[in-house]
């Protein structure tokens, strides 16, 4: 046999290529690198309690509800209270409402809240102890928040509480038909469970003040704003008189009595939507309201001023008191005057001011004055304290209502937070600043304790926050809320305390449901689009866990962008590349 | 076992002892017959063969490509038109290194419309890197068509077997057909040395930049280079165990020869019977076929020229602008050598028309009276 | 959407398409599904440069580059080679351009088609002779601005309708496929991988370099495409039974696909209106198709 010329290795491998392409590094071509990492939704930025909203709506959506509550419960002891009072900011910025409609996060919170009664507290880990011990003064939703997650962060916490009960404006301010005791009492509970000392009877005036700066290693003030300012008008030593939180806190003990048949509530806000409402389930018949702004200024939710007119509560708007008319030691009416909107004041609602000669007088057989309460802190009236709770006193923090700020629950429950990270950092002499900057979630919103409690940065502590244009709505199909509440008749309302609105259908069904809806904005699921979709094979490290997040292979990303457009739910972003 | 065949039943059969394994072809008078002859073996079963009936000749050799790049031994043929629609195939198929064998009958090129035999065809596509044998008769063909695997797929690069129109193609012949197991025993089963395997994959063809370009081109030029001991060797071989070969130049009564007539194809026979009459005039000519082409085998050629001073080239072809092919390339050829013979470059035949003995002589005695040619293309026109 | 499988990852990183290129994502799902028992034959066409150069490929399967219009005859070899050796399971994927195919490559294909040859032909269409530089193909649509047509002078002839003229061949499977649905994509190369014969896929890739389009919207614009029933995907089996893939049900309109691409930056609103009627047209008539013979 003649051998073969053509058996040249050498030539034959000219012919053939020898090698796949690993050693062409083509991320020399990039200008524009993906940025993976989570972001914080448009809800949770808004949420003033820093709810970790699409990491619970994850394990909901799946019917993993125990999960989801535990998440919730990293960040919020109070679910099932948020879940009936809040005034829902999470949903006037849901992204899902430029889609179809918002999602329903309230009432999944609700549903997740409620079903503690089944699974118990649902703590997450708390950290080792640190034998540090810290004074709470309040009990209301800023004082146990801050107690929680002092607990969660391994400090020894006590709470001092003047009531006999712990729960403060929530128990004595929130009438039953809104927040049902068993509600309020499951989700105390916590304080038992974690080994929360709570000092009922306990008001804490400045003797008690002093004590405890002095005997804890750290103090927090939680003392709520509860002093009355009063209407500053003739007639307030009449009977018949009341002040809204003093006549709240003893309907909701069930001892208020000689309210009458006539009543005029004075003020805009929650309190006296509540003190209205209260009035007629206590046998008032005719209750008004009265304001001195317009509606559209009046500071009290919409829904709880809907449910109130169904109930028969009248509104009178542009009007205030001017005094007090009484027989005989006892109320008889008010003399009213017009009020009409002036020049805009700090707050940039017009000022009100009275229209001469509109005086006239309106029977009534009680008035409640419900303009809002003030902060008396035992630990100093003039305290200043900033955002984060802190005073110039290292280790007196203020939080709730007694701090600036706004005054729902959910700021209260985001404030004692806040205070609970600033005594952590003092009493473990972190870095403050290097806290601070990380634990902010969307950069400007609410705390995340459990991103300061496992040292990570909380979901878009860098500004990131994933809006409507961020979402790639391609890969959500248009589905109407499932979650919807039923309310009870106004007559059966009215008849007593009951809770007013349930959740409509099964808790498990509609909290899945409604959990599916949710776009679940910054955070990644590990749908896999980025790395199917990625021409250049350069997306590695598969989510290991929900919340993890893949990174990109630099040696080879084109930087196309291709990853960040698909990303259903803006987890990526393209950022220049630096060189 | 001998039988009476005509040119394209020879190459037929010839494909069925190589025991081609896929064939790919599209018919063009005066090959018809060959692909005809094919579909009755492979559907009678002699052959076991895929055979696939393609739609164009680019596409037959195409098809043959692929299948020889996945290992198959590959047959395809064809003739003027279709081989000049092959041409980019032909560039691909060498240059992807893949021993497919193919059959061209020569055939006049169109404008206008000619059937007969014309050598322009398969001598334009002289730079596609295939080697060409071309035959004399019908034994030949049939001897040639299995010679050619053996060189193929020695040296990896294609090869064309060259007969003429009708003269060949339509002509019958006795023809002695080798026995199958003498067939095996010459022409072992293709060994692909390059192919497309899953299990070691590989690209081929990818782009290249001008340092591999050029190895690889030098490379197949070398290969070329060297199948004329290929070729030689697998005559000499084929002789061994057939007893007939052929040589890669074959020459006819060359000794102390005035003249010589160097011809290829079915002229070398009717050169060999001019000779035979010239010689019996007294005129010392002799003739010298050549039957390897690309690579041109120059020093066979040189050496059978020896001192004669005159050769006349019988070019049945013609390059037009530059003459006739064979001419060209001997002068190339003898251009650095000592002994440089005066060649007349004579064309004639193409499109049909018998190349009688008389013409070659006649040819002859011109180149005989003249000390040189009077131009560089003489032409010889049939009658 | 469901996550799609990658079963395997026969593109290798280092391969040198454009940034946001729908061609090699169509080559990353096609091959998924075919697995490393393939064998591919590549005529001239952007892949032809994407696996990069010599010694380097990027395809973990063998390649073997051809000429322009030969990827269906050379496939056809490969598989004949294939069978006389009594290998059946290697897959024989020819891949091609919409030049390579609607073009140039059109005669090589309705060959094997008609012979019904064994293989699977990939047409990756991203409209245009790409890697030559954005020239106009019978695939480029109507009013498209190429190097060949310029905006003065875009094109003013219909795309091709490569589907039914597969369909005229009476090829056992055909289908449409578009790069931003990989499940769906990848179904139909299973099914195709599943049936015997010739084989057609005509995978919708858009290129942002010839688009004149953002490299990120590479998807977004073969998902506009699909939606806006541009490229509406279905199969034809037998060259005869049809079937919708996917009914974009209200569609989307036109002006969403074109819009965001350069090439069609010079048309008006009465332009992209009669783009908008065509579709619409089209879609009709391939409803008609379908309804006269369901699959």
């Amino acid at each position: 046999m003649m051998e073969h010329l053509y058996y040249d290795a050498a030539a034959m491998d000219l012919l053939r290529t020898t090698r796949n392409t690993l050693s062409n590094r083509t991320g020399s071509w990039r200008h524009m690198r993906p940025e993976f990492g989570l972001k914080a939704a448009a809800c949770a930025a808004a949420c003033p309690a820093g709810n970790p909203i699409a990491r619970f709506m994850a394990a909901a959506s799946d019917g993993r509800f125990e999960e989801a509550l535990r998440e919730l419960k990293k960040e919020n002891p109070l679910p099932g209270v948020c879940g009936r009072v809040c005034p829902r900011p999470c949903e006037a910025a849901c992204n899902r409402a430029e889609f179809d409609e918002a999602v329903g996060t309230r009432a999944v919170e609700r549903l997740l809240g409620d079903m503690g009664a089944e699974f118990g507290l649902c703590l997450p880990a708390t950290m080792g102890k640190t034998g540090k011990r810290v004074a709470v003064a309040g009990s209301g939703p800023a004082g146990l928040s801050c107690a929680y997650h002092l607990a969660l962060s391994g400090h020894d916490a006590t709470v001092f509480e003047a009531g006999g009960e712990p729960g403060g404006l929530l128990r004595f301010g929130i009438p039953a038909y809104r927040l049902p005791r068993e509600a309020l009492d499951r989700e105390l509970g916590f304080i038992d469970a974690l080994g929360i000392n709570m000092k009922t009877g306990c008001r804490a005036d400045a003797a008690l003040a002093a004590r405890l700066l002095d005997e804890f290693d750290a103090v927090v003030a939680a003392t709520g704003a509860l002093v009355s300012p009063g209407l500053g008008i003739e007639g307030e030593g009449l009977a018949g008189y009341f002040k809204g939180l003093e006549f709240l806190a003893a309907a909701n003990a069930g001892e208020a009595s000689g309210i009458g048949k006539s009543v005029i509530v004075i003020g805009g806000g929650n309190t006296a939507v509540d003190a209205a409402r209260c009035a007629l389930r206590l046998g008032a018949e005719d209750v008004t309201v009265m304001y001195r702004r317009g509606r559209e200024d009046m500071p009290a939710s919409d829904e709880e001023v809907a449910e109130a007119q169904e109930e028969g509560v009248k509104f009178v708007f542009h009007a205030a008191p001017a005094k007090l008319v009484g027989e005989g030691g006892r109320l008889r009416g008010v003399a009213l005057m017009r009020m009409k909107p002036g020049e805009p004041d700090e707050s940039g609602r017009r000022k009100p001011e009275p229209v001469a000669g509109s005086e006239r007088e309106a029977h009534a057989d009680a008035v409640i004055e419900a303009a809002g309460g003030r902060a008396d802190n035992p630990f100093g009236r003039a305290l200043e304290v900033d955002e984060w709770g802190a005073t110039d006193n290292e280790k007196l923090f203020v939080c709730g209502d007694a701090a600036p700020g706004a005054r729902t629950v959910a700021s209260a429950i985001g404030g004692g937070k806040r205070a609970a990270i600033m005594a952590d950092v003092f009493l473990r002499e972190l870095d403050i600043k290097e806290v601070k900057r990380k634990v902010l979630v969307g950069g400007n919103g609410a705390a995340s304790a459990a991103a300061h409690r496992e040292g990570e940065a909380a979901p878009g502590a860098d500004g990131s926050v994933v809006r409507f244009k961020n979402v790639n709505t391609a890969y959500f199909s248009r589905a109407a809320r499932a979650a919807k509440l039923e309310r009870l008749s106004p007559e059966a309302r009215v008849a007593g305390f009951d809770e007013v609105s349930a959740v409509c259908g099964s808790a498990a069904e509609t909290a899945r449901a409604e959990a599916s809806r949710c776009f679940r904005c910054g955070e990644c699921d590990d749908c896999g689009n980025c790395l199917v979709f990625c021409p250049d094979m350069s997306i590695i490290g598969k989510a290991a866990a929900v919340g993890a997040a893949p990174g990109f292979d630099g040696d080879y990303c084109k930087g196309c962008g291709i990853c960040a457009r698909e990303c259903p739910r803006g987890v990526i972003r393209m950022i220049e590349e630096e060189r | 076992m001998k039988e009476v065949m005509m040119g394209d039943v020879a190459v037929a059969r010839g494909v069925k002892l190589a025991r081609v394994e896929v064939i790919a072809a599209y018919p063009i008078t005066p090959q018809t017959i060959i692909v005809e002859e094919l579909s009755e073996i492979c559907g009678r079963g002699e052959l076991k063969a895929r055979f696939i009936k393609v739609e164009s000749e680019h596409s037959a050799l195409a098809c043959c490509m692929g299948a020889s790049m996945a290992g198959a031994r590959t047959f395809t043929a064809s003739a003027s038109q279709g081989l000049l629609l092959m041409h980019e195939m032909l560039h691909w198929s060498a240059g992807a290194r893949t021993p497919i064998v193919m059959a061209n009958v020569n055939r006049a090129i169109a404008p206008p419309w000619n059937l007969w035999s014309d050598q322009t065809d398969s001598l334009s596509q002289r730079d596609t890197s295939w080697i060409q044998l071309y035959c004399e008769n019908n034994q030949e063909v049939i001897d040639t068509v299995i010679q050619a695997y053996r060189i193929a797929e020695t040296v990896y690069l294609p090869v064309m077997v060259v007969l003429d129109a009708f003269i060949l193609s339509h002509t019958s012949e006795v023809v002695a057909v080798p026995e199958q197991e003498d067939v095996d025993r010459y022409l072992p089963p293709f060994k692909a040395a390059l192919t497309l395997d899953t299990n070691d994959p590989r690209a081929f063809g990818s782009i290249s930049g001008p340092i591999e370009y050029q190895k690889l081109k030098m490379a197949r030029h070398e290969d070329m280079m060297g199948a004329v001991e290929v070729a030689r060797r697998a005559d000499i071989e084929f002789g061994e165990i057939f007893g007939r070969k052929y040589g890669i130049a074959e020459r006819y009564r060359c000794e102390d020869a005035e003249l010589i007539l160097l011809t290829s194809g079915a002229l070398g026979g009717t050169a060999k019977i001019a000779v035979d009459a010239l010689r019996e005039s007294g005129a010392a000519v002799g003739a010298l076929r050549v039957r390897l082409f690309r690579p041109f085998p120059a020093d066979d050629i040189a050496d059978a020229i020896g001192g004669a001073p005159k050769v006349a080239v019988i070019d049945r072809n013609l390059s037009v602008g530059a003459g006739g092919i064979f001419a060209q390339e001997l002068k190339a050829a003898l251009y650095d050598r000592e002994r440089r013979p005066a060649v007349f470059g004579f064309t004639g035949g193409y499109g049909g028309g018998d190349f009688t003995p008389e013409v070659v002589e006649k040819i002859a005695r011109r180149a005989l009276e003249m000390d040189k040619p009077d131009s560089p293309t003489l032409w010889e026109a049939i009658p | 959407m469901k996550r799609a499988r990658m079963e395997n990852e026969l593109v290798s990183k280092g391969h040198v398409a454009c940034p946001g290129c729908g061609a090699a994502l169509a080559m990353r799902y096609v091959l998924s599904v075919l697995g490393p028992k393939t064998i591919i034959v590549l005529p001239a066409c952007c892949w032809s440069v994407i696996t990069n150069r010599h010694p380097e490929c990027c395809l973990e399967v063998p390649v073997f580059h051809t000429a322009f219009e030969t990827a269906a005859c050379v496939a056809s070899g490969v598989r004949a080679a294939l069978e006389v050796k009594g290998d059946n399971d290697t897959n024989v994927l020819a891949w091609a351009g919409d030049g390579g195919t609607f073009d140039i490559g059109l005669q090589a294909l309705s060959g094997a088609a008609e012979r019904n040859d064994d293989i699977i032909y990939v047409c990756y269409d991203n409209e245009a002779y790409m890697n030559t530089g954005v020239q106009r193909s019978s695939a480029t649509p109507w009013g498209a601005w190429t190097t060949t047509t310029p905006a003065t002078h875009f094109k003013g002839q219909e795309k091709k309708n490569i589907m039914e003229i597969m369909a005229a061949h009476r090829i056992p499977y055909a289908a449409t496929a578009s790069i931003s649905m990989p499940e769906d994509l990848m179904a139909k190369v299973e099914r195709a991988r599943d049936t015997r014969g010739t084989r057609f896929l005509h995978i919708f890739c858009p290129c942002p370099t010839g688009w004149r389009s953002s490299p990120d919207l590479t998807i977004e614009l073969a998902r506009a495409a699909v939606e806006s029933r541009a490229f509406p995907l279905y199969e034809i089996f037998d060259g005869a039974k049809r079937r919708l893939s996917l009914d974009p049900a209200p569609p989307a309109p036109v002006a969403d696909y074109i819009r965001p691409q350069g090439r069609f930056r010079h048309l008006d609103s009465e332009q992209i209106e009669a783009i908008q009627n065509r579709v619409d047209e089209e879609w009709l008539s391939l409803l008609r198709l379908i309804e006269n013979n369901p699959a």
